[in-house]
């Protein structure tokens, strides 16, 4: 990859028997839809609405860094719809596995009111998922990903959805009993 | 064993200047009386959950290793239980 001012450029497959052929770079195919950051707050409300339209169909939530004040508590999210939170009808399941121990840790949501991510909400925790079928028509919303407490360490697996036909054009974080901080990127993923 | 009453308490101590939502970018503001004794009756729930799920991990592990010194006692190893299927 190649940077001349404020353009980008990379070197491609060339016929030219001699020197470089340079060609524009692609605009990618992942384009941010919002990036916030938010300190000791008790959920981040509003902050993620109104990121899953129809433009993509996929799309990758970035969870920089999270932490919570009370760092036993568990990391949860829940969809939004509108102004209106999604307190149902979650299933889904985190298997968690530390770095001194040979033994999973399964943490379950089964028709409950938030989606469990991980449990242990040190400082350092990072996790990343796609979100599908979400932010078109009334569809049933499902999420997969992983992530990492680095703090302990432990590696997180997770996947579930919402197992109710609504529409979804939003997600909330926040954690099982104290405030969160953190930083939390949403990306749409382009189809061609 | 904390009850829920005693937990909304000492959650309730933990955030004596109320509490806030929103983030850098568009700001913070301040939860209503009635969203934050909602948020902190759910809070004491969630913390009374991890509380009973890290006590019954640990009933396990105890357990477990009460159930390897009898094994220890017998001359039997987990290897031997391995060996057996089990």
């Amino acid at each position: 990859l190649f940077r001349y001012g404020r353009s980008a450029f990379f070197v491609a497959d060339s016929a030219e028997t001699t020197g470089l052929k340079w060609a524009a770079a692609s605009s990618g195919a992942l384009t941010l839809i919002k990036r916030a950051s938010f300190s000791n707050v008790a959920t981040t409300t509003t902050t993620f609405d109104s990121v899953f339209t129809t433009t993509y169909k996929s799309y990758l939530v970035n969870i920089e860094t999270v932490s919570a004040a009370t760092t036993s508590d568990d990391l949860q999210f829940q969809f939004r719809n509108g102004t209106s939170t999604i307190a149902a009808d979650y299933y889904g399941l985190s298997t968690l596995s530390q770095h001194n121990s040979t033994t999973w840790t399964f943490q379950g949501s089964s028709g409950a009111t938030a989606m469990t991510l991980t449990q242990n909400l040190v400082a350092g925790t990072t996790l990343a998922f796609w979100v599908n079928n979400v932010g078109g028509s009334t569809s049933t919303a499902s999420f997969h990903g992983t992530g990492l407490a680095f703090n302990l360490p432990q590696n997180i697996q997770t996947g579930g959805g919402l197992y109710a036909t609504t529409t979804v054009d939003g997600i909330l974080f926040k954690s099982s009993s104290s405030n969160i901080t953190g930083t939390v990127s949403i990306y749409g993923l382009a189809t061609a | 064993m904390t009850t829920l009453n005693e937990m909304i308490e000492i959650i309730r101590a933990e955030n004596p200047n109320g509490l806030r939502a929103g983030n850098d970018e568009i700001g913070y503001i301040d939860l209503t009386a009635d969203e934050y004794e909602a948020q902190i009756i759910q809070w004491a729930q969630g913390r009374l959950n991890t509380e009973a799920r890290i006590a019954a991990a640990i009933q396990v592990e105890q357990a477990k290793k009460t159930a390897e010194a009898k094994l220890a006692a017998l001359g039997i190893t987990t290897d031997d239980l391995k060996a057996l299927g089990l």
